[in-house]
């Protein structure tokens, strides 16, 4: 009983390893981080080893407080590499002085992830060699040019609310990562006049595409990814696919949203909605060596379909209303419900 | 019970600091990097001595470890596009799972599942407990961090004042 109250009235904290101080320092915003340093004296430099850098603008009250810290940040951690920055300056024109300088640091430092909502780059990032993920979000301009100088090593990239451009339409904005695995792009809109957003790949792997009515702007998405596995997209309208040279994809997660509640109460909507998914389906067998595809609807209802080139496909709906079949015949793709089926 | 010859069958014998025996399948003990380095050099015979974690740690290890095992073997006997699918549900089930895991420990639980992973060598349950430990500490003022870990200043109030200045941006 004794050693329990002895455990309980020590400094549990400051008796951990430090790396695991340092650890648990580096998992948060890094102006928490520096403030422990007066907790004591133990303290007092604990936050110049931490191996992740999180720095948010939007908890200083100015923006000039906020450059002075990110400088005396860089200015007193340990020289130790980086592994992962996450920079949030908030949207504006102009950005800050300080950048080149965190960017410089994140270079000699080797680091290996990125978060930012900055519109571009300074020049000396882009020599970065180290860059494994890459997480943008919320800018509106230079795309074009993140895109075309690309990263050698990077394997991830997550797009988030962006307006991607590209000068030639839309068909060069990821060739250039040569290693890219995972691209994931989310809410994002196409600045061109093009209808299409065009994926042109050499490497990736995964795809995610997920988007809302009020953010995307095309209206087909076009894909050629030699390499591609698995695509998971999730729209909430009508948008039409073409794979083309996608010889190893093996599962596409479809889901899709009625894009309007009416649609739920109209007669039959269900019928519109395969309807819908037939049209969107219609470039599937633009690629004949799709072999699986699944489908699931996310309102409500869940619904698993496969479907097989050239290969009748059950459809099966899991709360039994009534059971449909999706066929091709010859790049032809026919619905109908269970109670013709054809012989 | 602990004689069987299958090796995937094999038990651990793990000893806690207070000399409780736990028996742990060696397909679960890989997840500690050090019990995995034991057994590739084959000195797992008897029992194990982990001096520094106590029994109630070590059976919140092992609880742990299991639950992540089970989830890897569930996953190897189900078809190729079925086991996809069901990574994706039993990442979100496991991420409910850890996060209740972790939340019902009091604090010196956690620094004690802290330090024995870290001991151990299990990344993963590390990482869990650490977040945990920086969600509570992030937004707090320093008093505020020193009453809850039970942190005695041993500044004077002019070497506290300095500390500050220095710092004084993150104080903004």
């Amino acid at each position: 009983m004794s050693t329990k109250v002895i455990k309980r009235n020590s400094d549990r904290l400051s008796n951990l390893p430090d790396p695991i101080i340092y650890h648990i320092l580096s998992l948060m915003n890094t102006k928490y981080s520096v403030q422990t340093c007066v907790l004591s004296k133990k303290w007092s430099h604990h936050w110049t080893h931490i191996h992740s850098l999180n720095f948010d603008f939007s908890s200083f009250s100015k923006r000039v407080a906020f450059g002075k810290f990110v400088l005396h940040v860089l200015h007193n951690r340990k020289p130790f590499n980086l592994y992962r920055l996450n920079f949030r300056c908030g949207y504006s024109s102009k950005p800050p002085p300080y950048i080149k300088k965190i960017f410089q640091y994140a270079v000699s430092h080797s680091v290996e992830e990125l978060e930012t909502d900055l519109g571009d780059f300074p020049p000396c990032f882009y020599g970065c060699q180290t860059l494994v993920t890459l997480n943008l979000h919320s800018f509106h301009n230079n795309t074009d040019r993140i895109c075309s100088f690309g990263f050698g090593s990077l394997s991830t990239l997550k797009l988030s609310q962006l307006c991607l451009s590209s000068k030639n339409n839309n068909h060069d904005l990821f060739s250039n990562y040569l290693n890219l695995k995972n691209l994931i792009v989310e809410r994002c809109s196409t600045s061109s006049a093009s209808e299409n957003f065009t994926i042109v790949s050499s490497s990736v792997v995964y795809l995610k595409i997920s988007s809302s009515l009020s953010d995307s702007n095309y209206r087909t998405i076009v894909i050629s990814a030699p390499r591609l596995e698995l695509f998971d997209l999730k729209v909430t309208s009508n948008i039409e696919i073409r794979i083309y040279k996608c010889p190893l994809l093996r599962k596409m997660n479809l889901r899709i949203k009625p894009p309007v509640l009416a649609w739920k109460e109209s007669i039959d909507w269900k019928q519109e909605y395969f309807w819908e998914l037939i049209c969107m389906a219609g470039g599937y067998y633009n690629s004949k060596p799709v072999r699986l595809l699944s489908f699931n609807f996310s309102k409500g209802k869940f619904i698993s379909y496969q479907i097989s080139a050239h290969t009748t496909t059950t459809v099966s709906e899991m709360d039994k209303v009534e059971v449909k079949r999706l066929w091709f015949f010859d790049g032809e793709m026919v619905w109908q419900s269970c109670h013709d089926k054809p012989e | 019970m602990s004689t069987p010859s299958v090796s995937v069958n094999r038990v651990l014998k793990l000893k806690s600091s207070d000399g409780e025996i736990f028996e742990v399948k060696q397909t679960v003990a890989v997840q500690s990097g050090v019990l995995k380095q034991m057994m590739e050099d084959g000195c797992t015979e008897g029992e194990i001595p982990l001096n520094n974690v106590d029994s109630p740690t070590l059976a919140k290890i092992i609880e742990w470890c299991n639950k992540h095992h089970d989830n890897d073997v569930e996953g190897r006997v189900l078809s190729e596009e079925r086991e996809k699918e069901k990574e994706k549900e039993k990442a979100a089930d496991m991420k409910k799972w850890e996060s209740e895991f972790i939340d019902a420990l009091n604090r010196d639980e956690i620094y004690f599942l802290l330090t024995g992973s870290n001991y151990m060598d299990i990344k993963e349950l590390l990482d869990c407990a650490a977040q945990k430990v920086a969600d509570m500490v992030k937004g707090k003022t320093p008093e505020a961090i020193r009453e809850m870990f039970n942190i005695q200043s041993d500044f004077t109030e002019e070497e506290e004042e300095a500390i500050r200045k220095e710092n004084q941006w993150a104080f903004d």
